[in-house]
């Protein structure tokens, strides 16, 4: 199959190889980011809301 | 992250330095309401050809100061308030330098001065939004590395150790801004204000779109979402929706958005795979971006009442949906077919001006009522005039949008349209223009809208900071001053999450280099081991302690170094390849020669004059363009063109293969008065050409720089510049003069002009001789 894919041009390997790498890490990420502790995340999420309140 | 051992605390208050960004406020409305109005005076010169005023106010020259100063002096300076004013309260630290501030801020206006005066005098690199000559580059370029130095300062200087969400878009576009705008400014001097790009033809094309689109991705975009992800909450009183999605948001987004520049180069003679990847990675992109603006819309759950009578959440909101609307059309508009047709058409105009006008312009009008009243400690003159330029705006935008939408699917359409027999139902290219002519009036009226809109914020703002006095924030902050233990780079460099990614990344290297079989198993294995370590880090993750991203987030060096890998991955995997295409690769004939003197000196002109902002030099791969222009292009036709001029819009035909399809006389009389030989033309005259001579005391020194980037000049060609200038000079005036043009000065602009139009599509050997057709002068 990949010798076909890459009859066109064999420098198709490195987007091959780097949308790989990128869904690896994606998947990786995306579920460490999901379990992490809710309160983890809102308390990281609040940061903007503590710095000062002058009037508008 | 740092560990407290001891609960040695400090009570310490911060009063920022707010001065800074009052002045970045104030530059980026002065100078968004110049770059609309220079806007705005484009648009009527398409209209309206009368309103170019030769030789400095053209089309040509304007164009380019339009996107410049709209770009990089109104977002620009509109980001660098945003970045001073949220930065220093998100890691509560005042900005360590004041002085560096100031030398951003004055060196940058300066910088947009210059850009001001080099580019209607014709100085331009003639790359679009990479304009500016080389040493107003290298003047960018430092005054990026200051504000560089005072932002990772202030990082490293902050006394909250987690780095908020929007921190990491700024230093993904620190980083990335920097990569682009030094690797797309790679050229050669001739002279001071005068340079050749380093490379040339397809590689050109590919660097510069990779540099222009990313300088949409991390100049208009990734920052403008950190500004979202600060001021929406604060904004609406309450924290961001998902900040799970966030951190998935931002790493998708970088990651994806820096593959996406060969979507401008569909269906042209970049290599194929190249094409597909800008395609497949700019369809992804849809998710990452969507989910930014689902983010940014959904913190407004709750508070949808306040976005009624709140002006600065009207503006935010509405810029998030208007980022959503564009981030749909830019994917659909990256699949080759749909490409086909919006390509070089408005439709793409219009797609980029619902995210300039839309998400940018409103972003930076609801930050600048937020921001505007706390900085002068006072609340905003009126929020019924803010009102009213939210409304004025949104109907500009709106019938800017859609005139652009229906005159590029138009022009695309009649292109493309061919009758039973295969022909060209338009085949005169006036004709289509003529059809649009209504959308570009309806286009001006929306985008004088926007720009009467904008007049009014600088008047509310204005009376606002006149009623009030400047004020700096401060805030107080509880700061452990007890001796603290960082985690070591080796404990987050060799954590498990990227054990386990480089694991996968050996697998999917080696499937791409083995047999069938084999890639197989290895494809299985990265899969299986993805999911099973995936599965192996939950349940073994002690959730007492911070988790590995958490870790990363309170270094910020090492932050920084991870966001420099995920841009890199796609800028050298996409780059590299391309830039060592060799002259047999792309198959360069034996007898193909660079241009000669003259035809270079009229190719400097042509670039000068900005002719790329409404002609292509690319035939694309369809039948109905081979029908229009002839056979598409290919690489090799624009191999020594430093630097490329294959162009994104067409107001006026192709002129890939112009060589030769007209006389001399045609040209010359069609660049003195285009409507004479052309009725219906929208082109600007240029009868200064026929006054202006060409100095051909520096042309030598152009060709020696052309061959230091690898045009094969050699030196008895260099050495004679002058003189085969001048004689192909002679030839054409006096062609001209025999087909009754009258007295031709053979030293002229415009026979220079005409002769680089004439090699256009042309190898050396057989481009047409100096009497070039006797063909009819009708188009």
């Amino acid at each position: 199959m990949n010798t076909q894919l890459l009859s066109h041009s064999p420098l198709l390997v490195l987007p091959l190889g780097a949308t790989f790498l990128f869904l690896s890490v994606w998947v990786v990420a995306a579920i460490r980011v999901l379990t992490r502790s809710r309160l983890e995340m809102e308390t990281a999420a609040r940061i903007p809301l503590e710095d000062d309140h002058a009037p508008r | 992250m740092k560990m407290t051992t001891h609960a040695n605390v400090e009570t310490r208050r911060i009063v920022y330095n707010d001065s800074i960004s009052r002045w970045f406020v104030g530059a980026s409305v002065v100078w968004g309401i110049v770059g609309m109005l220079v806007g705005a005076v484009i648009a009527l010169q398409l209209a309206f050809w009368q309103a170019n005023l030769p030789p400095y106010l053209t089309f040509g020259r304007l164009r380019p100061l339009h996107t410049n100063a709209v770009i990089f002096a109104f977002v620009g300076n509109m980001v660098f308030a945003g970045v001073y004013y949220s930065t220093q309260r998100l890691v509560k630290a005042r900005l360590p330098s004041d002085a560096l501030a100031k030398l951003h801020f004055w060196g940058w206006q300066l910088v947009i001065v210059a850009a001001a005066i080099t580019l209607p005098l014709g100085f331009t690199q003639g790359k679009e939004y990479a304009e500016l000559e080389w040493p107003i580059d290298i003047a960018i370029a430092i005054v990026w590395v200051i504000f560089a130095i005072n932002f990772f300062w202030t990082l490293a200087r902050r006394t909250e150790r987690h780095l908020y969400v929007a921190i990491w878009f700024y230093i993904a576009t620190i980083i990335t801004v920097a990569v682009l705008h030094v690797v797309n400014s790679l050229s050669i001097p001739v002279s001071g204000l005068k340079s050749y790009s380093l490379f040339g033809g397809a590689k050109d094309a590919l660097v510069q779109w990779w540099y222009g689109h990313n300088a949409v991705a991390f100049f208009l975009t990734t920052p403008i979402l950190g500004i979202m992800y600060y001021f929406l909450p604060k904004a609406a009183d309450r924290p961001v929706y998902s900040y799970r999605l966030s951190v998935i948001h931002f790493w998708s987004l970088i990651f994806v958005y820096i593959w996406a520049g060969p979507h401008h180069l569909l269906n042209t003679a970049l290599p194929d795979w190249a094409q597909t990847l800008g395609m497949v990675f700019s369809v992804m992109l849809w998710a990452p971006s969507w989910g930014g603006m689902l983010n940014g819309l959904l913190t407004l759950k709750g508070a949808w009442g306040q976005v009624r009578t709140d002006p600065v959440l009207k503006f935010l909101a509405a810029a998030v949906t208007f980022y959503g609307m564009a981030t749909f059309e830019g994917p659909l508009l990256s699949i080759k077919s749909v490409n086909g047709l919006a390509h070089y058409t408005d439709w793409i105009i219009g797609h980029v001006h619902s995210g300039a006008l839309g998400w940018n312009g409103f972003m930076a009008a609801g930050m600048f009522y937020w921001m505007v009243p706390r900085l002068f400690g006072t609340s905003l003159h009126s929020k019924r005039l803010a009102d009213m330029h939210f409304w004025v705006s949104t109907f500009g935008i709106l019938l800017y949008v859609a005139s652009m939408w229906v005159s590029g699917i138009t022009q695309g359409l009649m292109w493309r349209s061919t009758d039973a027999n295969g022909a060209l139902l338009y085949p005169n290219f006036v004709e289509t223009l003529n059809a649009i002519k209504p959308m570009y009036w309806m286009r001006l009226v929306g985008g004088t809208l926007y720009l009467a809109g904008m007049i009014m914020m600088a008047y509310n703002l204005a009376r606002t900071a006149l009623a009030g006095k400047p004020v700096d924030g401060e805030a107080t902050v509880v700061v452990e001053t007890t001796e603290e233990r960082e985690t070591p780079w080796a404990e987050i460099l060799g954590g498990k999450p990227v054990i386990l990614v480089m694991v996968v990344s050996v697998f999917a290297a080696t499937m791409a280099v083995v047999n069938n079989e084999a890639s197989l198993v290895f494809a299985l294995l990265a899969v299986v081991t993805a999911i099973l370590g995936t599965i192996a880090l939950h349940l073994a993750a002690d959730h007492a302690k911070p988790s590995w991203h958490r870790l990363l987030e309170g270094r910020a060096l090492l932050f920084t170094s991870f966001t420099v890998i995920a841009v890199l991955a796609g800028g050298i995997a996409e780059l590299v390849p391309s830039l060592l295409v060799t002259p047999s690769d792309a198959k360069l004939t034996a007898d193909a020669m660079p241009y000669r003197p003259l035809e270079l000196e009229g190719r400097d002109i042509y670039v000068r004059e900005g002719c790329y902002t409404c002609h292509s030099q690319m035939i694309r791969t369809f039948d109905f363009e081979a029908k229009r222009y002839g056979d598409p292009s290919t690489m090799a036709d624009s191999y020594y063109d430093h630097p490329f001029q294959w162009g994104s819009k067409r107001t006026g035909p192709d002129l890939a293969r112009e060589g030769g399809k007209y006389p001399n006389l045609w040209h010359y009389r069609h660049l003195l008065d285009p409507r004479e030989v052309s009725p219906g033309s929208n082109m600007p005259p240029f009868a200064f050409l026929a006054t202006r001579t060409v100095d051909l005391e520096g042309t030598g020194r152009k060709l020696r720089a052309l061959r230091s980037v690898g045009v094969p000049y050699e030196a008895r060609q260099i050495e004679g510049a002058p003189e085969d200038a001048e004689r192909q000079g002679r030839q054409i005036a006096k062609t001209l003069q025999d087909d009754g043009a009258g007295g031709v000065d053979p030293r002229s602009e415009i026979v220079a002009l005409v002769a680089y139009l004439q090699r256009l599509g042309k190898s050396h050997d057989d481009a047409p001789p100096a009497g070039a057709g006797q063909a009819s002068l009708t188009p």
